[in-house]
């Protein structure tokens, strides 16, 4: 009986390690060569508009996400833990948000979000299609290296293994 | 070694369910918004007016975020919509919902004998996939092509 058992729960975790790859793999996509990421416009909570060389010389994570989007509201504290352990070796997410400007700042302030959120002020969909998302789905990552281009995309939500695993693997030699 | 061959099987089939199913990797085959709900054209009978979806299979529609408004002609509103009851969902961030998963939803209006009838309906819906991806909230502006004969 007892092994029994035993086997079960070995096969149970199989299972959900299985299908928790699984999913992992199947919504990234790694650019074979890294393109040179197109010119996108974003505006600051402070009304400054930038483009993407605002962050030239980080490990750029651009973080497209909602007030409304459940899966985006569960990789947050993720996000912001990566914010917090890798910062100060070169990264910076920033989270565009397919919402309002009081939304963003209310959920920005509750959650105490450790990066810099934006507001839609109608150029936040064009960038995300721009960088590659046709599906329009969210949340929506686009990895972006110190020289701009971009390395990696990630469609749905990543747990904090597959986010350490994308940030670790792309930050750059002499900060790892 | 049965053991192990149903454990390494175990292991890689939803690996493999999942990577052919994305096409290896790419993305390509998550479906677009118009694919995960398919809405279908305005029907029409004189007692009621429908809007549907095809809800595809993995993807679900939030009760709460459905909202019509009837464009033409502008000077009477739609009835109270009728929905069929939903699925209970619980979302740790959002409480909780009902949603309507891989399945026809069907929103019923009751339509007055003495309300003209109605040309244009504007739509808006939000909804997920199980994969852990939403859609952004969709509008859509609903033209009756015909009216359909009316159900005895």
């Amino acid at each position: 009986m007892i092994a029994l058992f035993k086997k079960t729960s070995v096969i149970v975790t199989l299972c959900l390690l299985g299908g928790a790859l699984g999913f992992a793999a199947s919504r990234t996509t790694a650019l074979k060569k890294p393109q040179p990421a197109p010119t996108v416009h974003l505006t600051l909570a402070d009304g400054r508009k930038v483009t993407l060389d605002e962050w030239k010389g980080k490990l750029l994570l651009i973080n497209f996400w909602a007030t409304w989007c459940a899966p985006c509201r569960k990789e947050m504290p993720a996000l912001m833990d990566a914010q917090k352990r890798y910062g100060a070796r070169g990264l910076q997410i920033i989270g565009p948000a397919l919402d309002d400007e009081k939304s963003v700042r209310e959920l920005a302030t509750k959650l105490k979000i450790n990066y810099p959120v934006m507001a839609d002020d109608g150029n936040v969909e064009p960038a995300m299609m721009l960088l590659g998302n046709a599906e329009g789905g969210l949340p929506y990552s686009v990895l972006i290296d110190p020289q701009g281009r971009i390395v990696k995309t990630v469609l749905g939500d990543m747990s904090s293994t597959e986010l350490d695993g994308l940030i670790s693997d792309n930050l750059p030699a002499a900060s790892k | 070694m049965k053991v192990l061959l149903l454990a390494v099987t175990v292991l890689f089939a939803p690996m493999a369910i999942a990577g052919g199913f994305t096409n290896s990797g790419n993305t390509d085959t998550i479906l677009s918004v118009d694919d995960a709900f398919r809405i279908m054209p305005l029907e029409y009978d004189g007692k009621r007016l429908r809007v549907s979806w095809e809800v595809a299979p993995g993807h679900y529609l939030y009760r709460k975020r459905l909202q019509f408004k009837l464009l033409d002609p502008a000077v009477t509103e739609l009835p109270p919509v009728q929905l069929p009851k939903g699925i209970s969902h619980h979302d740790e961030h959002f409480g909780d919902v009902e949603i309507y998963r891989g399945t026809t939803l069907v929103a019923d209006f009751a339509w007055p004998k003495t309300a003209p009838t109605p040309h244009r309906v504007q739509v808006r819906y939000q909804g997920c996939a199980d994969i852990g991806i939403c859609y952004p909230p969709q509008t859509r502006v609903l033209e009756l092509i015909a009216p359909t004969a009316p159900t005895p």
